[in-house]
């Protein structure tokens, strides 16, 4: 958008009409010479050639606008951008998502659990505003994916490239927890969340779930944990990562309900159960109207001045027109 | 004060600018005695010479002070700073291969890694970033106040980490600039780590850029000036097309050069007293970000050119004297 400075400095473009009919219209006007061919005693002049007279239009066309640039630039144009700034902190939010094979269940169809989570979590952080989000992912391993950073594209590139058993066969909830922990030990955040999304049971890694959650509990992390999945027997696919392999078969479902409630009531969190995509859609929104925290903002407004490139585009005009005119087309007045 | 001296070089335009006036002058003299008859070539004369002087010297103004009106002159005003509510790092390393040079112990790498864990330690509560390049910028690690997570990936950056090749400071600097996040008015500081070695990229948009998006760069350059040979994996000198021994060294003078605008800063990352240096400009580059208010006092020079423009087309437009 672009305002003006002194916008009454608009009004003076008023006169440029009257000044365009005196010069080019007005029968009067001076710079033309009447004269007596007998005087002149030569040959009569030949009618003006149809390009020249189409490029002298358009120089004077140019000289005008150029004329009404500098009229704008003196009403002191200037580019004008808005720019919302944060003064409170974010809550900061840590996802920890199981990457076992058994993620690659079926029960959550079209897709199976690992993607309907990726998709949640899509949906989750493209409706938060300024809150740090971060990302870790476990199998018979634990890393941080992302670290907690306001960079939501970064992070949601790094989502999509999450691959199930990327990370080995196992799950290493109690070192999710910890890697977590770990990553938000420097954070000056109030308010601090790690999401656990997981549909089995801790089976790998040196840390016990429990122990992990008294880590998080002691450093005031709340721990909201989801057990994603039906019971009963699952048909599943998935491709290893490291062979290209195709498994399919079925497998025997169900995630430690037990450890994942004592995990959420250590740390003040809450459990949620997800046996299907909309349920864990629904878990998901609740989480994210809990953990909402008044923000307050204040908008910047940006001011860009840009009379130095208009008066510079008029100037340039006016002078094309002046060496055109006096130079190639040699006018005397 | 001045504070866009460039528009002077605009002045080259006033001595074509005279030489037509001067040379319409003549021409015109010529063609009027030509065309007026001797019986009034008294009166043409005079009105021509009239118009035209007039003509010509407002014309020349209108140009004297367009110029003086694109110097800028600034004057009065008031200049304010505002404390900034922290410091966001993003650390721009360069892993071409020139960087495993020795002539920095224990390698030119290895030092500005040790230097970005020491930054880190010194600046506790600010927010980090980390961005390597060769043939183009990667974004390894977003702004983040976790620096553990620095830490964890810091001993890993060497040149096999990406296949491109090349050393593209440009592409480098530009994926940093762009890592920023928005929202907060956090001081924006580049701090990059390269020896300019087999520079492909432009800079001159750089500084520009930095400058508009209110980030400030310093630079450390690596390696020496005598420079030191390249081995490869196998621990043989690398040699160039001609089977001469490649000699790496610090292009010192493209960096300097670099730093020549007033947001970036050079420091030589063999100095004893670098860490110590950066941290200070760190320290005054956050410490205010200073706002200059001072208004620019082009209109005066603009309203001024433009009364000249009406005056100019006004001495063609009037006829004197009944003439032309």
């Amino acid at each position: 958008m672009i305002t003006f400075d002194f916008p009454g400095m608009l009004l003076f473009i008023a006169i440029l009409p009257p000044f365009i009919f005196l010069r080019h219209f007005w029968k009067n006007r001076g710079g033309r010479l009447s004269f007596s061919f007998t005087i002149w005693q030569k040959e009569v002049f030949k009618p003006g050639i149809y390009l020249s007279k189409i490029i002298l239009f358009l120089s004077s066309v140019f000289f005008w606008i150029g004329f009404l640039l500098l009229l704008i630039a003196n009403a002191g144009p200037s580019l004008v951008s808005k720019e919302k700034i944060y003064l409170t902190r974010g809550i900061d939010i840590i996802f920890v998502l199981d990457e076992s094979p058994s993620m690659a269940g079926k029960d959550f169809l079209p897709d199976n659990r690992f993607e309907s989570a990726k998709n949640v979590i899509k949906t989750f952080v493209q409706g938060r505003d300024h809150d740090p989000i971060g990302l870790v992912s476990f199998g018979k391993n634990a890393v941080l994916r992302v670290p907690p950073g306001l960079d939501y594209e970064y992070f949601l590139e790094h989502l999509e490239g999450l691959q199930l058993m990327d990370l080995g066969n196992g799950t290493a909830m109690g070192m999710g927890i910890a890697v977590a922990c770990l990553h938000l030990d420097k954070s000056t955040a109030k308010e601090k969340v790690i999401i656990l999304l997981t549909d089995g049971d801790n089976n790998a890694g040196e840390i016990l779930p429990e122990s992990a959650a008294n880590i998080a509990s002691a450093m005031g992390i709340r721990i909201y944990s989801v057990g994603i999945g039906s019971s009963g027997e699952v048909p599943l696919e998935f491709t290893d990562p490291e062979t290209g392999k195709i498994y399919r078969g079925m497998y025997e479902s169900g995630y430690n309900e037990d450890i994942l409630k004592e995990i959420s009531e250590i740390t003040n969190g809450e459990f949620f159960q997800a046996q299907s995509p909309g349920a864990l859609g629904t878990i998901m929104s609740s989480i994210d109207s809990l953990e909402r925290i008044e923000k307050r903002t204040k908008l910047v407004i940006n001011t860009k001045p840009i009379h130095r490139e208009v008066i510079l585009i008029g100037f340039i005009l006016i002078l094309f027109d002046f060496f055109l005119k006096k130079w190639i087309f040699r006018e005397v007045l | 004060m001045v504070s866009r001296p460039d528009a002077f070089l605009l002045f080259f335009i006033l001595p074509p600018l005279l030489f037509v006036l001067f040379k319409r002058y003549k021409r015109g003299k010529r063609d009027l005695t030509a065309i007026g008859g001797k019986w009034r070539s008294g009166l043409l004369m005079d009105v021509f010479l009239i118009k035209w002087f007039f003509s010509s010297l407002l014309i020349t103004l209108f140009v004297i002070f367009s110029i003086l009106s694109l110097a800028e002159f600034t004057g009065g005003g008031k200049t304010t700073a505002e404390p900034s509510s922290g410091i966001d790092l993003v650390f721009t390393v360069d892993i071409s291969g020139s960087m495993l040079g020795t002539d920095v112990y224990p390698s030119r790498l290895k030092r500005s890694t040790d230097l970005i864990s020491a930054f880190v330690e010194n600046l506790p509560g600010e927010r980090f970033g980390l961005v390597v390049f060769k043939g183009s910028g990667i974004k390894i690690i977003p702004i983040t106040e976790d620096s553990s997570s620095l830490n964890t990936v810091l001993p890993y950056l060497n040149p096999d980490m990406f296949s491109s090749k090349g050393s593209n400071l440009e592409t480098g600097i530009t994926t940093a600039v762009n890592s920023f996040t928005s929202g907060e008015e956090r001081k924006k500081i580049v701090l990059v780590f390269t020896d300019g070695e087999s520079f492909s990229g432009s800079t001159s948009l750089l500084a520009k850029e930095a400058k508009m998006k209110d980030v400030s760069i310093i630079i450390f350059g690596t390696g020496t000036d005598q420079g030191t040979e390249l081995y490869n994996q196998s621990g043989e000198p690398v040699l160039d097309n001609k089977g001469n021994i490649v000699i790496s060294r610090q292009n010192r003078a493209l960096l300097q050069e670099l730093a020549l605008s007033e947001n970036i800063f050079y420091l030589n990352i063999s100095d004893s007293s670098v860490l110590n240096n950066s941290l200070d400009i760190i320290n005054k580059q956050a410490g205010a970000s200073v706002i200059n208010n001072k208004e620019s006092q082009y209109q005066f020079f603009l309203s001024a050119a433009i009364l000249f423009l009406f005056l100019y087309i006004s001495v063609r437009i009037f006829p004197w004297k009944n003439t032309f």
